[in-house]
């Protein structure tokens, strides 16, 4: 075993640990990032005033926060229907920042559900506001924590064809379909898609193939038609 | 012979056959590789491309074309007068040497040492003692010493006498008891012989006065050369990985893919930042530090070689040289943590370095970068047109106000250059096991792509036979299902006017499978290697008419096994060049995995025997719940994931 020195103090008053100031701080920033999750942690953990913090189940779930959260999010989507896209990016991001802040020790999976639901709607808001590198950045997020629901697939395209990256676009509606082989608006969206890169190029995204058993079949229909 | 028990090569007789032996040894081999090495390079430019590639390095200089020649001279002097042909050529006069010295020494003949009874009685092996006999005394009375004449000189008489000797000594061992025994049981009639070991060489090189050459000899070779050629081996098989990059570099590699944090998109900068703390450059220029060459890569890409001197400018080229390689390692690395993300950013960042092109700067118009005398500043920004396919359908005029270029030479080295700019298109692409129709359970499938080449101005609808693209599995397919593939001619070198290493080894387009549901490699990522380019050549009217299109194959073996459970698996395959911008190929595959039992059941049932009938079913059902379960724990996790969402 190898010893390490790590450059951190721990003062008892406020009974946190931070770096020793003889070291720069840029260089040490990933165990900058530890301490400050751990001060956070440890401030929770004595604020609770209990010896064990309560079981993250979901009936321990903080109901209160979770409706005050619900109205912040009917406010959002409200201002949505208005059209107060800017509004309601505010509202959403409020709304997220108070999930943030959620008790530590809380069930994770039931925050985020709860941030899922925020960032659907500040992605659709930046989306509809215009601001489509926010709106990506969203619903990239998106594909990661909820992967296997087609329409983060389908937010994340939609905004990489604003942006201008057809290609990249298509292959998001192509994993959205993977996961729901009927979606109609991906379907749909790749259509489009599809047309456009084709335009892009000159008309000549797919080179048409033809087999040959086709192209007797095509003039055979043609005779018939004529006779 | 004396006291010593070593026989000399006093006669210089074998020594130059022992030189000769060990100078073969090593020069055959030589030899063989040199020829090999040779004929390897040639065949890269086979018949069928020699004009493709003259077409390609043409009249265009870049800015940096003094600096890219010199480069090439101190990298690659001569293929033909490398430094193995002066060994060879030094170990060939050395063995003719030997033989002429062997051929010339060699008239003493050899007194063979050896005692054949037979032959000197001059009698077959199988002859009888009668004849044994009668040959024995024709030939006494010839050569009996009273009956030699006078006239002979002393050295002869001794001769004779000593024949006479030996025919004695031959007759007796062939008809008296004891002499026979004795034969028998040590090759000679007079008992056991002196045993001696021939040693090849002379005595005076041994015992003489010059016995210090050989002793020198060996301490050199066994003292000195054995343990620094060991050691030396060892440490470059200790510090380089198979990959060929610096275990540093590969280290460092390993640690920026551990603590590479997920929200922090990695972009073609950050691989680059990677590649430049690499060992390797550190080795070459220690004086200089992981940022200085962040920065000359920069400039190289950015194509800012104004503000670059001359000696920094060839020191560019040198590291940058350097970095497909090390790219390719970070690609193998990526490939273990099954990062597709940077997996394809370490390709594109490749595409960079060879094009000399930052896409991050010329936004959408790097393609067009690619070609001779393009400048982004010059590009007209009103047109919309971002890819080379696009190019080709605007009128004349068109492109030489888009490009900014009104010299028609240079025009038209521009248009033959893009024409040739090979545009990938995938024909069709399937999973098979091979020897099955479908794609069974847990078994080892690959991934079959039939591929087009065509050059971006090739437009229209073309017409393919379909059973010309179906293989046919015959006994050798099944056995190497590749061979298709590697029959192919190598891939034609890139157009690179600004890469330091013409005729690089490591084209072509990279190949990975990725798995939907985490958007992650599913295999490792394969290299296309050999791809017919021969389409490019063809004008439009004979891309469109020919019936002898040319439709390559590239097959991917995927190392894990198919799935277990019967159901659909969405991939998306992924053809991303190495050399080129605007020619990847990004398209979903499904593999439907199906159960072979179903279709065995269906025979059964009309089949006589009952009672086998009922075992078969029996097996069937277990077959069943199996499967049931194992679908329960993959739903489990589905649900699990819907959930989050």
């Amino acid at each position: 075993m190898t010893d390490y020195y790590l450059p951190i103090t721990y003062d008892s008053t406020t009974k946190k640990i931070s770096l020793t100031e003889d070291v720069s701080k840029s260089e040490w920033k990933d165990l900058q990032l530890e301490i400050t999750q751990l001060n956070t942690l440890a401030a929770e953990l004595i604020s609770a005033n209990t010896d064990i913090p309560k079981a993250p189940t979901p009936q321990s779930y903080n109901k209160h926060l979770s409706a005050l959260m619900k109205k912040m999010h009917d406010s959002a989507v409200k201002s949505m229907k208005e059209k107060k896209y800017p509004e309601a990016i505010k509202q959403f991001s409020v709304g997220m920042e108070m999930n943030f802040r959620r008790p530590k020790f809380e069930s994770f999976q039931m925050t985020l559900q709860e941030f899922i639901i925020f960032l659907i709607g500040r992605s659709e808001a930046y989306y509809l506001n215009g601001d489509y590198i926010d709106s990506f950045n969203d619903a990239d997020l998106l594909c990661s924590l909820a992967a296997s629901v087609p329409e983060s697939h389908l937010r994340r395209g939609l905004s990489n064809f604003k942006l201008g990256n057809l290609i990249e676009a298509k292959s998001d509606f192509e994993r959205g379909l993977s996961f729901n082989q009927d979606h109609k608006k991906l379907k749909e969206e790749l259509e489009n898609i599809l047309k456009e890169i084709s335009k892009q190029n000159g008309e000549d995204y797919y080179i048409k193939v033809v087999y040959e058993d086709e192209v007797e079949i095509q003039e055979e229909k043609e005779e018939e038609k004529k006779n | 012979m004396g006291d010593s028990r070593y026989a000399y090569d006093e006669n210089a007789q074998v020594w130059p056959y022992f030189v000769l032996s060990i100078l073969i040894v090593i020069t055959i081999p030589l030899f063989y590789s040199y020829i090999a090495n040779f004929f390897a390079g040639s065949q890269r430019a086979k018949e069928d491309d020699k004009d493709y590639i003259k077409k390609k390095f043409d009249n265009y200089k870049t800015p940096i074309d003094k600096n890219l020649k010199k480069f090439e001279s101190g990298a690659k002097k001569s293929k033909v007068f490398s430094r193995k042909f002066f060994v060879l050529c030094v170990l060939i006069v050395l063995i003719s040497a030997v033989v002429q010295y062997a051929v010339s020494t060699s008239g003493g003949g050899f007194s063979s040492g050896g005692f054949d009874p037979f032959e000197i009685l001059d009698i077959s092996s199988s002859a009888t003692e009668k004849e044994i006999k009668s040959h024995y005394r024709k030939l006494s009375l010839k050569f009996h010493p009273d009956k030699i004449s006078r006239d002979t000189s002393e050295a002869d008489k001794k001769e004779l006498e000593s024949r006479f000797v030996l025919i004695n000594k031959a007759y007796k061992a062939l008809t008296d008891e004891v002499t026979r025994a004795n034969y028998e049981k040590y090759g000679h009639p007079d008992g056991p012989q002196q045993v001696t070991h021939g040693i090849a060489l002379p005595k005076w090189f041994v015992e003489g006065q010059y016995s210090w050459i050989l002793t020198l000899f060996y301490a050199a070779s066994f003292v000195l050369l054995l343990p620094i050629s060991v050691s030396l081996w060892w440490n470059n098989v200790k510090s380089y990985t198979k990959a060929g990059i610096h275990v540093d570099t590969a280290a460092n590699f390993v640690s920026k893919l551990m603590n590479n944090n997920p929200a922090e998109v990695v972009k073609i900068n950050t691989i680059l930042k990677w590649i430049s703390e690499s060992k390797e450059f550190q080795l070459l220029y220690p004086n200089d530090s992981a940022e200085n060459f962040y920065f000359l890569i920069q400039d190289y890409i950015n194509r800012n070689f104004l503000e670059i001197n001359s000696k920094d400018l060839d020191k560019t080229l040198r590291i940058v040289s350097m970095v497909p390689i090390l790219i390719d390692g970070l690609i193998e690395i990526a490939a273990t943590f099954r990062s597709n993300d940077i997996v394809s950013k370490a390709i594109e960042t490749n595409k960079c370095i060879i094009q000399a092109v930052n896409p991050t700067v010329s936004k959408k118009y790097h393609h067009f970068l690619q070609l001779p005398y393009v400048e982004l500043d010059k590009i007209d920004k009103k047109i919309e047109c971002y890819t080379l396919e696009k190019f080709f359908n605007l009128a004349d005029f068109e492109q030489k106000n888009f490009l900014n270029i009104q010299d028609d030479n240079k025009f038209q080295e521009i248009i033959e250059i893009g024409k040739k700019f090979p545009i990938i298109k995938l024909i069709s692409a399937e999973f098979k096991v091979p020897g099955e129709k479908i794609v069974t359970p847990s078994s080892h499938a690959h991934l079959v792509l039939k591929i087009l080449i065509k050059s971006p101005a090739q437009k229209g609808q073309i017409i393919l036979n379909k059973e010309s693209l179906i293989e046919e599995e015959t006994l050798e397919s099944l056995k190497n299902p590749f061979k298709i593939v590697s029959e192919q001619p190598p891939i034609p070198p890139t157009n690179a006017p600004f890469f330091p290493i013409k005729n690089r080894q490591h084209n072509g387009w990279y190949c990975s499978l990725i798995l939907q549901r985490d958007n992650k490699l599913s295999d490792l990522p394969a290299r296309i290697t050999n791809l017919s380019f021969q389409n490019l050549n063809k004008d439009n009217k004979q891309f469109l008419n020919d019936g002898n299109l040319i439709v390559g194959t590239f097959k991917l073996q995927l190392q894990a096994t198919t799935p277990p459970t019967i159901g659909e698996y969405h991939f998306r395959c992924n053809l991303k060049s190495l050399d080129y911008f605007g020619n990847d190929l990004d398209f979903p595959i499904k593999m439907k995995v199906e159960d072979p039992a179903t279709l065995e059941t269906q025979k059964t049932i009309f089949s006589d025997d009952e009672d086998e009938d009922e075992e078969e079913n029996e097996d069937d059902s277990d077959f069943e719940q199996e499967q049931d379960t194992e679908e329960s724990d993959f739903t489990d996790i589905n649900t699990d994931t819907e959930d989050e969402g």
